[in-house]
């Protein structure tokens, strides 16, 4: 992703926008940075990073925004639900793959972390702290396959993924409307791997 | 994957107005402290945050972690979606959180955002991360459960528990750690 970094004005502009009454200490404006980059699936919103630089490791939040109304990633898609109705997502064959990177590094879901993998030996490389690579929109998995239902406007998406820790291909349909459905199809074994 | 309790398991009331406060932080605190109260080290964690009155409460966020606020504050961070983490998790991020108020006691100090301190934040991280595996290790005897053990490994921190339970020195450990966190 490329991040715009705030000026200190719409630092503390956004901090006073974001900041919680209950928890007030998360942020401050003097140890406080906030930075922004574009979404290829949203028509105007951002996505906007708060980093607290206080004490270390340092404490990030994120949130959809439009500069004015922020909405924070809890964990849930409920930030995504309001995009869609207000008529901001905007799916096609060229940006689904990064939605669907995004979806699952902001969404958690009860079958546990799922993480698009370029290729099925990338799998033991990647854990937890590996941020960078989890934040990563632009995966593109080797042989994917898309398709795209012409009535519905759904798609159907078959790649290899880290699925709760085990690398499976996986089937992925995404309705018009950004609901993800997410079905193991097979164990992507040590031979597939090699 | 998950297999909390009901009252904890739950997709999730609203979230409180105004508020990164966690709609069920009562039953995550509860049943956290219940699980790690089964525990020798987490007893022991649970009376100390007793006795000095540390303040920990929840916030949602996208996956579960704690955070540091000041010398006796600090946040638990777990999906709005509870249904989505462990319990086993929660617990032990619950008992990490209190140890990380506890460690200027006991002599660990915390760095400042300065890059002559990374030595201080490395001794400060290999602490905390030792504690991860004495903590998980205690569960392990004690439940006889793997789950957080399947959580080091996607923590990428395998060969440090490994050399945690054989007994390894503090510096075989250093060294372990040392290459852990240069190849992530």
């Amino acid at each position: 992703m490329i991040w715009h970094r705030l000026d200190r004005d719409k630092t503390i502009d956004m901090i006073g926008r974001v900041k919680s009454a209950a928890e007030s200490m998360l942020f401050t404006p003097v140890t406080s940075e906030a930075k922004c980059t574009r979404l290829p699936f949203f028509k105007s919103f951002l996505l906007y990073r708060l980093t607290n630089f206080s004490s270390l490791p340092t404490f990030s939040m994120d949130f959809i925004s439009n500069g004015e109304h922020f909405h924070y990633m809890d964990g849930a898609d409920t930030a995504i639900r309001l995009m869609v109705e207000s008529g901001e997502l905007d799916l096609n064959e060229d940006n689904i793959l990064a939605y669907l990177n995004f979806y699952f590094c902001y969404v958690r879901l009860p079958e546990g972390e799922i993480i698009l993998l370029k290729n099925p030996a990338e799998a033991p490389h990647i854990d937890l702290y590996d941020e960078e690579r989890r934040e990563a929109l632009d995966i593109i998995p080797d042989g994917v396959q898309i398709e795209r239902d012409s009535a519905t406007g759904s798609f159907s998406i078959t790649a290899p993924a880290l699925y709760d820790s085990s690398p499976m291909e996986v089937l992925i349909t995404v309705s018009n409307d950004g609901q993800v459905l997410t079905s193991p199809k097979r164990m992507l074994t040590l031979e597939n791997i090699q | 994957m998950n297999d909390v309790l009901k009252e904890f398991g739950s997709s999730g009331a609203a979230p409180t107005a105004g508020s990164y406060g966690h709609p069920l932080t009562d039953a995550i605190l509860k049943e956290s402290a219940n699980l790690l109260s089964q525990i020798p080290e987490g007893r022991r964690l649970l009376a100390l945050a007793n006795d000095r009155n540390y303040k920990i409460s929840v916030i949602s966020g996208r996956e579960p972690d704690f955070r540091y606020v000041n010398e006796n504050t600090a946040y638990l961070i777990c999906p709005l979606n509870t249904k989505a983490v462990d319990l086993d998790v929660m617990a032990l991020i619950y008992g990490l959180a209190i140890y990380e108020l506890e460690q200027p006691s006991i002599g660990i100090q915390r760095a400042a955002i300065d890059p002559s301190q990374k030595h201080i934040l490395f001794s400060q991280l290999l602490d905390i991360t030792i504690k991860m595996c004495h903590i998980i290790g205690e569960f392990e005897d004690v439940n006889k459960s793997t789950k957080l053990v399947d959580y080091v490994a996607k923590l990428g921190h395998i060969d440090l528990y490994r050399g945690y339970r054989s007994g390894k020195s503090k510096e075989d450990l250093t060294n372990i750690y040392s290459v852990i966190i240069k190849a992530v």
